[in-house]
Protein backbone atom coordinates (compact mmCIF):
# COMPACT_ATOMS: atom_id res chain seq x y z
CA UNK A 1 0.00 0.00 0.00
CA UNK A 2 2.99 2.32 0.71
CA UNK A 3 4.48 1.59 -2.69
CA UNK A 4 1.01 2.58 -3.99
CA UNK A 5 1.05 5.61 -2.21
CA UNK A 6 4.51 6.63 -3.29
CA UNK A 7 3.73 6.18 -7.28
CA UNK A 8 0.85 8.43 -6.94
CA UNK A 9 1.99 11.03 -5.37
CA UNK A 10 5.15 10.40 -7.97
CA UNK A 11 2.73 11.03 -10.57
CA UNK A 12 0.80 13.93 -9.23
CA UNK A 13 4.40 15.64 -8.76
CA UNK A 14 5.32 14.90 -12.41
CA UNK A 15 2.20 16.38 -13.43
CA UNK A 16 2.65 19.29 -11.86
CA UNK A 17 6.18 19.49 -13.05
CA UNK A 18 4.90 19.20 -16.77
CA UNK A 19 2.07 21.45 -16.06
CA UNK A 20 4.64 24.38 -15.18
CA UNK A 21 7.29 23.67 -17.96
CA UNK A 22 4.19 23.91 -20.33
CA UNK A 23 3.86 27.18 -18.78
CA UNK A 24 7.63 28.44 -19.77
CA UNK A 25 7.49 30.03 -22.72
CA UNK A 26 8.64 33.29 -24.15
CA UNK A 27 6.59 35.63 -25.70
CA UNK A 28 7.41 37.45 -29.46
CA UNK A 29 7.79 40.98 -29.87
CA UNK A 30 5.64 43.57 -29.77
CA UNK A 31 5.37 46.04 -33.11
CA UNK A 32 4.01 49.16 -32.94
CA UNK A 33 5.21 52.33 -35.63
CA UNK A 34 4.25 55.06 -36.93
CA UNK A 35 4.53 57.26 -40.43
CA UNK A 36 4.35 60.42 -41.15
CA UNK A 37 2.68 60.14 -43.96
CA UNK A 38 0.72 58.01 -45.80
CA UNK A 39 -1.15 59.06 -48.93
CA UNK A 40 0.97 61.66 -50.71
CA UNK A 41 1.58 63.25 -54.38
CA UNK A 42 4.95 61.27 -55.47
CA UNK A 43 7.56 62.55 -55.52
CA UNK A 44 7.17 62.31 -50.89
CA UNK A 45 9.42 61.39 -48.43
CA UNK A 46 7.75 59.17 -45.15
CA UNK A 47 9.87 58.87 -41.92
CA UNK A 48 8.63 55.48 -39.96
CA UNK A 49 9.50 55.34 -36.32
CA UNK A 50 9.68 52.30 -34.58
CA UNK A 51 10.98 53.08 -31.40
CA UNK A 52 7.44 52.69 -29.69
CA UNK A 53 7.94 48.56 -30.25
CA UNK A 54 9.27 46.14 -27.63
CA UNK A 55 10.14 43.31 -26.32
CA UNK A 56 7.98 41.33 -23.70
CA UNK A 57 10.84 38.96 -22.84
CA UNK A 58 14.37 40.45 -23.81
CA UNK A 59 15.05 43.15 -26.48
CA UNK A 60 14.72 43.90 -29.41
CA UNK A 61 18.02 43.16 -31.63
CA UNK A 62 16.95 44.03 -35.20
CA UNK A 63 14.20 46.20 -37.42
CA UNK A 64 14.06 44.97 -40.56
CA UNK A 65 11.99 47.32 -42.84
CA UNK A 66 10.55 46.84 -46.72
CA UNK A 67 8.65 49.60 -48.74
CA UNK A 68 7.28 47.45 -50.98
CA UNK A 69 9.16 49.54 -53.78
CA UNK A 70 12.12 47.33 -53.38
CA UNK A 71 13.49 49.57 -50.82
CA UNK A 72 14.60 48.09 -47.84
CA UNK A 73 16.22 49.20 -44.80
CA UNK A 74 17.31 48.18 -41.12
CA UNK A 75 16.65 50.64 -37.50
CA UNK A 76 14.76 51.40 -35.57
CA UNK A 77 13.71 54.86 -37.46
CA UNK A 78 13.54 54.91 -41.26
CA UNK A 79 13.42 57.53 -44.13
CA UNK A 80 12.45 56.68 -47.73
CA UNK A 81 11.24 58.50 -50.92
CA UNK A 82 8.24 56.61 -52.99
CA UNK A 83 9.04 57.98 -56.52
CA UNK A 84 6.09 55.61 -58.37
CA UNK A 85 2.73 56.42 -57.66
CA UNK A 86 0.87 52.99 -56.54
CA UNK A 87 -0.08 51.47 -53.21
CA UNK A 88 2.34 49.79 -51.18
CA UNK A 89 2.83 47.70 -47.92
CA UNK A 90 5.53 48.50 -45.70
CA UNK A 91 6.52 46.06 -43.57
CA UNK A 92 8.02 45.94 -40.20
CA UNK A 93 9.77 42.71 -38.70
CA UNK A 94 10.72 43.26 -35.20
CA UNK A 95 13.73 40.19 -34.17
CA UNK A 96 14.11 40.24 -30.37
CA UNK A 97 17.13 39.11 -28.20
CA UNK A 98 15.53 35.15 -27.87
CA UNK A 99 15.21 35.04 -31.97
CA UNK A 100 11.30 35.39 -32.30
CA UNK A 101 9.97 38.28 -34.46
CA UNK A 102 7.25 39.85 -35.14
CA UNK A 103 5.88 41.78 -38.40
CA UNK A 104 3.13 44.66 -38.52
CA UNK A 105 2.14 46.45 -42.25
CA UNK A 106 0.99 49.60 -43.53
CA UNK A 107 -0.45 50.65 -46.52
CA UNK A 108 1.04 53.96 -48.22
CA UNK A 109 -0.36 55.56 -50.92
CA UNK A 110 1.90 56.94 -53.48
CA UNK A 111 -0.56 59.44 -55.72
CA UNK A 112 -0.02 60.16 -58.86
CA UNK A 113 0.77 63.71 -59.83
CA UNK A 114 -2.12 65.66 -61.53
CA UNK A 115 -1.26 67.09 -64.98
CA UNK A 116 -0.58 70.67 -65.50
CA UNK A 117 -3.03 72.45 -67.14
CA UNK A 118 -3.48 75.62 -68.91
CA UNK A 119 -4.41 76.69 -72.20
CA UNK A 120 -3.81 80.77 -74.05
CA UNK A 121 -6.64 82.11 -76.68
CA UNK A 122 -5.90 84.16 -80.01
CA UNK A 123 -6.85 86.35 -81.56
CA UNK A 124 -7.73 88.50 -78.62
CA UNK A 125 -7.84 92.55 -77.81
CA UNK A 126 -6.86 94.19 -75.02
CA UNK A 127 -8.61 97.89 -73.46
CA UNK A 128 -7.89 99.27 -70.42
CA UNK A 129 -6.04 95.97 -69.19
CA UNK A 130 -8.55 93.89 -69.94
CA UNK A 131 -8.45 90.91 -72.58
CA UNK A 132 -11.53 90.21 -74.45
CA UNK A 133 -12.36 88.88 -77.40
CA UNK A 134 -14.97 89.97 -80.29
CA UNK A 135 -18.22 87.86 -80.73
CA UNK A 136 -18.69 85.80 -84.21
CA UNK A 137 -14.57 85.69 -84.69
CA UNK A 138 -12.98 82.66 -84.94
CA UNK A 139 -11.03 82.08 -81.55
CA UNK A 140 -8.11 79.24 -81.23
CA UNK A 141 -7.48 77.41 -77.74
CA UNK A 142 -4.82 76.36 -77.41
CA UNK A 143 -3.17 74.11 -74.33
CA UNK A 144 -1.05 72.26 -75.52
CA UNK A 145 1.48 74.87 -74.82
CA UNK A 146 0.43 74.95 -71.48
CA UNK A 147 -0.14 71.63 -70.49
CA UNK A 148 2.51 69.02 -68.99
CA UNK A 149 2.35 65.65 -66.52
CA UNK A 150 5.32 63.39 -65.58
CA UNK A 151 3.20 60.91 -68.52
CA UNK A 152 1.22 61.85 -71.18
CA UNK A 153 -1.70 63.38 -71.84
CA UNK A 154 -4.07 61.39 -73.46
CA UNK A 155 -7.30 63.99 -73.30
CA UNK A 156 -8.50 67.58 -73.55
CA UNK A 157 -11.74 68.49 -73.25
CA UNK A 158 -12.98 71.54 -73.21
CA UNK A 159 -16.10 73.32 -72.20
CA UNK A 160 -17.27 77.16 -72.80
CA UNK A 161 -19.80 78.13 -70.77
CA UNK A 162 -22.73 77.86 -72.29
CA UNK A 163 -25.25 75.69 -73.65
CA UNK A 164 -26.40 76.13 -77.18
CA UNK A 165 -29.76 76.47 -78.67
CA UNK A 166 -30.72 73.02 -78.35
CA UNK A 167 -29.48 73.14 -74.99
CA UNK A 168 -26.26 70.97 -75.45
CA UNK A 169 -23.27 72.40 -73.49
CA UNK A 170 -20.79 74.14 -76.03
CA UNK A 171 -17.84 71.43 -75.82
CA UNK A 172 -14.74 70.50 -77.77
CA UNK A 173 -11.77 67.45 -77.58
CA UNK A 174 -8.42 68.54 -78.42
CA UNK A 175 -5.25 70.02 -77.11
CA UNK A 176 -6.06 72.78 -79.53
CA UNK A 177 -9.59 73.41 -80.62
CA UNK A 178 -11.51 76.50 -82.34
CA UNK A 179 -15.08 78.22 -81.12
CA UNK A 180 -16.82 81.21 -81.75
CA UNK A 181 -19.13 82.85 -79.27
CA UNK A 182 -22.38 83.96 -80.23
CA UNK A 183 -23.48 86.83 -77.41
CA UNK A 184 -21.34 89.10 -75.62
CA UNK A 185 -20.80 87.81 -72.13
CA UNK A 186 -18.23 86.57 -69.73
CA UNK A 187 -18.09 83.26 -70.20
CA UNK A 188 -16.21 80.55 -67.34
CA UNK A 189 -14.27 78.59 -70.29
CA UNK A 190 -12.84 75.12 -68.79
CA UNK A 191 -10.18 72.44 -69.60
CA UNK A 192 -10.27 69.42 -68.51
CA UNK A 193 -7.13 67.37 -68.70
CA UNK A 194 -6.34 63.91 -68.26
CA UNK A 195 -3.12 61.95 -68.20
CA UNK A 196 -2.36 58.39 -68.65
CA UNK A 197 -2.54 57.17 -65.43
CA UNK A 198 -5.95 58.55 -64.55
CA UNK A 199 -4.88 62.04 -63.04
CA UNK A 200 -7.12 64.97 -63.85
CA UNK A 201 -6.82 68.79 -63.86
CA UNK A 202 -9.41 71.27 -64.51
CA UNK A 203 -8.62 74.82 -65.75
CA UNK A 204 -10.95 77.42 -65.76
CA UNK A 205 -10.58 80.97 -67.10
CA UNK A 206 -13.14 84.05 -67.92
CA UNK A 207 -13.13 84.98 -71.20
CA UNK A 208 -14.60 88.38 -71.73
CA UNK A 209 -16.51 88.23 -75.15
CA UNK A 210 -17.11 92.23 -76.45
CA UNK A 211 -18.88 92.87 -79.83
CA UNK A 212 -20.32 95.18 -82.25
CA UNK A 213 -23.51 94.51 -84.45
CA UNK A 214 -24.16 92.31 -86.51
CA UNK A 215 -22.92 89.83 -83.51
CA UNK A 216 -25.96 87.22 -84.36
CA UNK A 217 -27.44 86.61 -87.83
CA UNK A 218 -30.99 85.42 -86.96
CA UNK A 219 -33.32 85.25 -89.33
CA UNK A 220 -36.05 85.49 -87.40
CA UNK A 221 -35.43 88.99 -85.90
CA UNK A 222 -35.28 87.69 -82.34
CA UNK A 223 -32.16 88.04 -81.69
CA UNK A 224 -31.99 92.07 -80.99
CA UNK A 225 -28.83 93.76 -82.91
CA UNK A 226 -26.78 94.32 -80.43
CA UNK A 227 -25.58 91.94 -78.17
CA UNK A 228 -26.55 91.42 -74.47
CA UNK A 229 -24.52 89.48 -71.41
CA UNK A 230 -25.36 85.98 -71.66
CA UNK A 231 -26.99 84.41 -68.69
CA UNK A 232 -24.33 81.41 -67.57
CA UNK B 1 -39.47 30.06 -1.06
CA UNK B 2 -36.14 30.67 -1.35
CA UNK B 3 -35.54 29.81 1.90
CA UNK B 4 -37.70 27.18 2.88
CA UNK B 5 -35.36 25.51 0.08
CA UNK B 6 -32.81 26.42 1.53
CA UNK B 7 -33.91 24.11 5.17
CA UNK B 8 -34.71 21.87 3.38
CA UNK B 9 -31.54 21.40 1.29
CA UNK B 10 -29.87 21.66 4.88
CA UNK B 11 -32.15 19.13 6.63
CA UNK B 12 -31.16 16.41 3.49
CA UNK B 13 -27.56 17.22 3.73
CA UNK B 14 -27.78 16.62 7.31
CA UNK B 15 -29.36 13.24 7.27
CA UNK B 16 -27.22 11.80 4.25
CA UNK B 17 -24.13 13.54 6.26
CA UNK B 18 -25.15 11.63 9.18
CA UNK B 19 -24.92 8.11 8.16
CA UNK B 20 -21.21 8.70 6.54
CA UNK B 21 -18.98 6.93 4.08
CA UNK B 22 -17.04 6.86 0.98
CA UNK B 23 -19.13 8.93 -1.15
CA UNK B 24 -17.45 12.67 -0.60
CA UNK B 25 -19.26 15.63 -1.98
CA UNK B 26 -17.37 18.84 -1.57
CA UNK B 27 -18.13 22.44 -2.56
CA UNK B 28 -15.53 25.13 -2.08
CA UNK B 29 -14.30 28.21 -3.76
CA UNK B 30 -11.48 31.06 -3.39
CA UNK B 31 -8.83 33.38 -5.48
CA UNK B 32 -8.18 32.12 -8.87
CA UNK B 33 -4.81 33.23 -10.94
CA UNK B 34 -4.92 32.12 -14.41
CA UNK B 35 -1.90 32.59 -16.90
CA UNK B 36 -4.09 34.41 -19.87
CA UNK B 37 -0.10 35.08 -20.84
CA UNK B 38 -1.03 36.32 -24.61
CA UNK B 39 -4.08 38.41 -23.56
CA UNK B 40 -1.92 40.05 -21.06
CA UNK B 41 0.52 40.45 -23.97
CA UNK B 42 -2.10 42.21 -26.09
CA UNK B 43 -2.82 44.44 -22.95
CA UNK B 44 0.75 45.46 -22.65
CA UNK B 45 0.66 45.97 -26.23
CA UNK B 46 -2.55 48.48 -25.23
CA UNK B 47 -0.84 50.06 -22.49
CA UNK B 48 2.32 50.95 -24.70
CA UNK B 49 -0.47 52.64 -27.18
CA UNK B 50 -1.81 54.27 -23.78
CA UNK B 51 1.09 55.76 -22.29
CA UNK B 52 2.04 56.94 -26.02
CA UNK B 53 -0.57 59.00 -26.18
CA UNK B 54 -1.13 60.16 -23.08
CA UNK B 55 2.44 61.69 -23.21
CA UNK B 56 1.90 62.85 -26.38
CA UNK B 57 -1.03 65.03 -25.46
CA UNK B 58 0.20 65.67 -22.20
CA UNK B 59 2.05 68.32 -24.15
CA UNK B 60 -0.35 69.26 -26.65
CA UNK B 61 -1.54 72.37 -26.64
CA UNK B 62 -5.22 71.72 -28.24
CA UNK B 63 -5.88 68.09 -26.18
CA UNK B 64 -6.47 67.51 -22.85
CA UNK B 65 -7.36 63.98 -21.45
CA UNK B 66 -5.55 60.82 -20.30
CA UNK B 67 -6.53 57.57 -20.17
CA UNK B 68 -5.97 55.05 -17.32
CA UNK B 69 -3.79 51.83 -17.96
CA UNK B 70 -5.57 48.33 -18.99
CA UNK B 71 -5.15 46.35 -15.31
CA UNK B 72 -3.64 42.96 -15.98
CA UNK B 73 -6.47 40.19 -16.37
CA UNK B 74 -6.22 36.73 -14.33
CA UNK B 75 -6.91 37.17 -10.78
CA UNK B 76 -10.47 36.34 -10.28
CA UNK B 77 -12.81 33.80 -8.43
CA UNK B 78 -13.16 30.21 -8.80
CA UNK B 79 -16.08 27.63 -7.74
CA UNK B 80 -16.08 24.25 -7.60
CA UNK B 81 -18.20 21.28 -6.89
CA UNK B 82 -16.47 17.55 -7.11
CA UNK B 83 -17.75 14.10 -6.16
CA UNK B 84 -15.02 11.58 -5.38
CA UNK B 85 -15.19 7.77 -4.33
CA UNK B 86 -12.83 6.53 -1.68
CA UNK B 87 -11.86 3.19 -3.01
CA UNK B 88 -9.51 3.17 0.06
CA UNK B 89 -8.83 4.72 3.29
CA UNK B 90 -5.96 6.32 1.08
CA UNK B 91 -7.14 6.30 -2.50
CA UNK B 92 -10.28 7.86 -4.82
CA UNK B 93 -11.64 8.60 -7.81
CA UNK B 94 -14.12 11.46 -8.79
CA UNK B 95 -14.78 14.28 -11.01
CA UNK B 96 -15.38 18.21 -10.11
CA UNK B 97 -16.90 21.36 -12.49
CA UNK B 98 -15.31 23.89 -11.95
CA UNK B 99 -16.53 27.96 -12.87
CA UNK B 100 -13.60 30.63 -12.88
CA UNK B 101 -13.94 34.36 -13.96
CA UNK B 102 -11.89 37.04 -14.41
CA UNK B 103 -12.07 40.62 -15.95
CA UNK B 104 -10.34 43.76 -16.46
CA UNK B 105 -11.45 46.93 -18.58
CA UNK B 106 -10.87 50.87 -18.76
CA UNK B 107 -11.85 53.78 -20.39
CA UNK B 108 -11.28 57.22 -20.64
CA UNK B 109 -11.13 60.33 -23.79
CA UNK B 110 -9.45 62.52 -25.05
CA UNK B 111 -10.98 66.20 -26.15
CA UNK B 112 -9.67 68.08 -29.05
CA UNK B 113 -11.68 69.20 -32.03
CA UNK B 114 -13.74 66.15 -31.48
CA UNK B 115 -14.13 63.40 -28.20
CA UNK B 116 -11.81 60.55 -29.05
CA UNK B 117 -12.85 57.54 -26.92
CA UNK B 118 -10.10 54.91 -25.51
CA UNK B 119 -12.13 51.72 -23.92
CA UNK B 120 -11.27 48.37 -23.61
CA UNK B 121 -13.48 45.75 -21.26
CA UNK B 122 -12.75 42.24 -21.72
CA UNK B 123 -14.03 39.43 -19.50
CA UNK B 124 -13.33 35.71 -19.24
CA UNK B 125 -14.99 33.05 -18.16
CA UNK B 126 -13.98 28.90 -18.07
CA UNK B 127 -16.10 25.99 -16.93
CA UNK B 128 -14.04 22.84 -16.84
CA UNK B 129 -15.35 19.51 -15.82
CA UNK B 130 -12.48 17.13 -14.65
CA UNK B 131 -11.43 13.75 -13.71
CA UNK B 132 -9.27 13.34 -11.24
CA UNK B 133 -7.94 11.00 -8.55
CA UNK B 134 -6.46 11.94 -5.01
CA UNK B 135 -4.08 9.71 -3.02
CA UNK B 136 -3.47 10.78 0.84
CA UNK B 137 -0.26 10.55 1.75
CA UNK B 138 -0.51 11.93 5.45
CA UNK B 139 -3.30 11.02 8.01
CA UNK B 140 -2.63 12.45 11.78
CA UNK B 141 -5.75 13.93 12.34
CA UNK B 142 -4.98 16.88 9.29
CA UNK B 143 -5.36 14.14 6.29
CA UNK B 144 -2.84 15.56 3.57
CA UNK B 145 -3.34 14.35 0.29
CA UNK B 146 -2.37 14.89 -3.39
CA UNK B 147 -4.38 14.47 -6.41
CA UNK B 148 -4.63 15.20 -10.52
CA UNK B 149 -6.56 14.55 -13.17
CA UNK B 150 -7.43 15.34 -16.70
CA UNK B 151 -10.38 17.48 -17.91
CA UNK B 152 -12.11 19.31 -20.68
CA UNK B 153 -12.30 23.23 -20.13
CA UNK B 154 -14.66 25.52 -22.56
CA UNK B 155 -14.24 29.56 -22.23
CA UNK B 156 -16.25 32.28 -22.77
CA UNK B 157 -14.11 35.77 -24.03
CA UNK B 158 -16.26 38.81 -24.11
CA UNK B 159 -14.22 41.46 -25.78
CA UNK B 160 -14.89 45.27 -26.47
CA UNK B 161 -12.23 47.82 -27.86
CA UNK B 162 -12.36 51.13 -28.63
CA UNK B 163 -9.29 53.37 -29.80
CA UNK B 164 -10.16 56.53 -31.67
CA UNK B 165 -6.84 58.29 -31.74
CA UNK B 166 -7.52 62.42 -32.12
CA UNK B 167 -7.00 63.82 -35.67
CA UNK B 168 -4.00 66.17 -33.49
CA UNK B 169 -1.82 63.38 -33.49
CA UNK B 170 1.29 64.18 -35.70
CA UNK B 171 1.58 60.74 -37.31
CA UNK B 172 0.21 57.67 -38.39
CA UNK B 173 0.04 54.74 -36.05
CA UNK B 174 0.28 51.27 -37.47
CA UNK B 175 -1.04 48.84 -35.41
CA UNK B 176 -3.86 50.57 -33.48
CA UNK B 177 -5.90 47.51 -31.78
CA UNK B 178 -8.56 46.78 -34.49
CA UNK B 179 -11.97 48.17 -32.92
CA UNK B 180 -15.15 45.96 -32.12
CA UNK B 181 -16.96 43.59 -29.59
CA UNK B 182 -17.78 40.02 -29.59
CA UNK B 183 -17.99 36.88 -27.83
CA UNK B 184 -15.08 34.01 -28.42
CA UNK B 185 -15.39 30.62 -27.39
CA UNK B 186 -13.45 27.55 -27.74
CA UNK B 187 -12.41 24.47 -25.68
CA UNK B 188 -9.39 22.11 -24.99
CA UNK B 189 -8.18 19.26 -22.61
CA UNK B 190 -5.66 20.36 -19.85
CA UNK B 191 -4.47 18.69 -16.52
CA UNK B 192 -4.57 19.68 -12.65
CA UNK B 193 -2.36 18.94 -9.86
CA UNK B 194 -2.69 19.91 -6.30
CA UNK B 195 -2.13 19.15 -2.62
CA UNK B 196 -5.12 18.66 -0.43
CA UNK B 197 -5.70 19.53 2.99
CA UNK B 198 -8.53 18.25 4.90
CA UNK B 199 -9.90 18.39 8.66
CA UNK B 200 -12.28 15.55 9.80
CA UNK B 201 -15.15 17.89 11.80
CA UNK B 202 -17.26 14.91 11.88
CA UNK B 203 -17.46 11.06 10.40
CA UNK B 204 -19.34 12.41 7.66
CA UNK B 205 -18.32 16.52 7.31
CA UNK B 206 -15.38 17.63 7.01
CA UNK B 207 -13.30 21.03 5.67
CA UNK B 208 -10.44 21.59 4.00
CA UNK B 209 -8.26 23.40 1.14
CA UNK B 210 -6.94 22.48 -2.08
CA UNK B 211 -4.23 24.10 -3.95
CA UNK B 212 -4.46 23.19 -7.85
CA UNK B 213 -2.09 24.33 -10.52
CA UNK B 214 -3.98 24.06 -13.96
CA UNK B 215 -1.96 23.88 -17.15
CA UNK B 216 -4.26 24.34 -20.29
CA UNK B 217 -4.20 26.41 -23.71
CA UNK B 218 -6.13 26.73 -26.46
CA UNK B 219 -4.57 27.88 -29.32
CA UNK B 220 -7.81 30.06 -30.66
CA UNK B 221 -10.88 31.18 -30.22
CA UNK B 222 -13.61 32.41 -32.54
CA UNK B 223 -16.80 34.01 -33.00
CA UNK B 224 -20.08 33.10 -34.38
CA UNK B 225 -18.46 34.41 -37.62
CA UNK B 226 -15.30 32.29 -37.22
CA UNK B 227 -13.66 35.24 -36.57
CA UNK B 228 -10.09 34.42 -34.60
CA UNK B 229 -9.82 36.51 -31.37
CA UNK B 230 -6.81 38.79 -31.84
CA UNK B 231 -6.93 41.81 -29.88
CA UNK B 232 -3.72 43.32 -30.80
CA UNK B 233 -4.76 43.47 -34.44
CA UNK B 234 -1.17 40.80 -35.95
CA UNK B 235 -3.48 38.83 -37.52
CA UNK B 236 -2.35 35.95 -35.44
CA UNK B 237 -4.58 34.85 -33.05
CA UNK B 238 -4.29 35.03 -28.77
CA UNK B 239 -3.92 31.37 -27.26
CA UNK B 240 -5.55 31.33 -24.31
CA UNK B 241 -3.78 29.93 -21.56
CA UNK B 242 -5.87 28.66 -18.46
CA UNK B 243 -2.79 27.77 -16.70
CA UNK B 244 -2.53 29.14 -12.79
CA UNK B 245 -2.83 28.64 -8.97
CA UNK B 246 -6.32 27.73 -7.60
CA UNK B 247 -6.34 28.06 -3.72
CA UNK B 248 -9.82 26.80 -2.52
CA UNK B 249 -11.87 26.47 1.28
CA UNK B 250 -13.60 23.31 0.63
CA UNK B 251 -16.51 21.74 2.76
CA UNK B 252 -17.50 18.16 2.06
CA UNK B 253 -20.02 15.69 3.30
CA UNK B 254 -19.42 12.11 3.22
CA UNK B 255 -22.08 9.39 2.41
CA UNK B 256 -22.55 5.94 3.43
CA UNK B 257 -22.98 3.71 0.19
CA UNK B 258 -23.21 0.48 2.53
CA UNK B 259 -26.38 -1.49 3.12
CA UNK B 260 -25.63 -2.04 6.49
CA UNK B 261 -25.11 2.01 6.97
CA UNK B 262 -21.65 2.10 7.93
CA UNK B 263 -18.83 2.80 6.09
CA UNK B 264 -16.94 -0.38 4.85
Amino acid sequence: MKRGKAILCLATIGLAVASLAGCLHTSRPQVLFTASLIEHVVPFTASFDATLSYAPSGEIVSYQWTFGDGGAEEGPVADHTYGEDGQYIVRLTVIDSNGLSSTRTMTVQALNPPPVAGFSYTPKSNMEGEDFVSCSETITFDAAEHCTDDGEIVSYEWYFGYRDANNEPATAQGATVTHEFLYAGTYSVSLTVTDNDGGQTNYIEQVVVKGGPPCYADVTGDVPWTCGSVDE
Amino acid sequence: MKGLATALLLIGWVHVAAIGGPLEMSIGGGPSAISLDAINHSIDYFNALIVHLNETFAVHPDVDGSVDIVPPIGGGLYLQGAERYWATDWFAVGAHVGYSRASTATIGFYEGAEVSEIGVDLAFQAVGGVLEAEATFLDVGLRLGAFGGIGYYHILFDRKTVFEIPEEYPDIIAGVPPNGEGRYTGGTIGFEAGLSLAYPIAEWFSIGSRVTYRSARVSELTDGLSNILDLDGDDIAEPISLSGFTVQLTVSIHIDLSLDGRKE
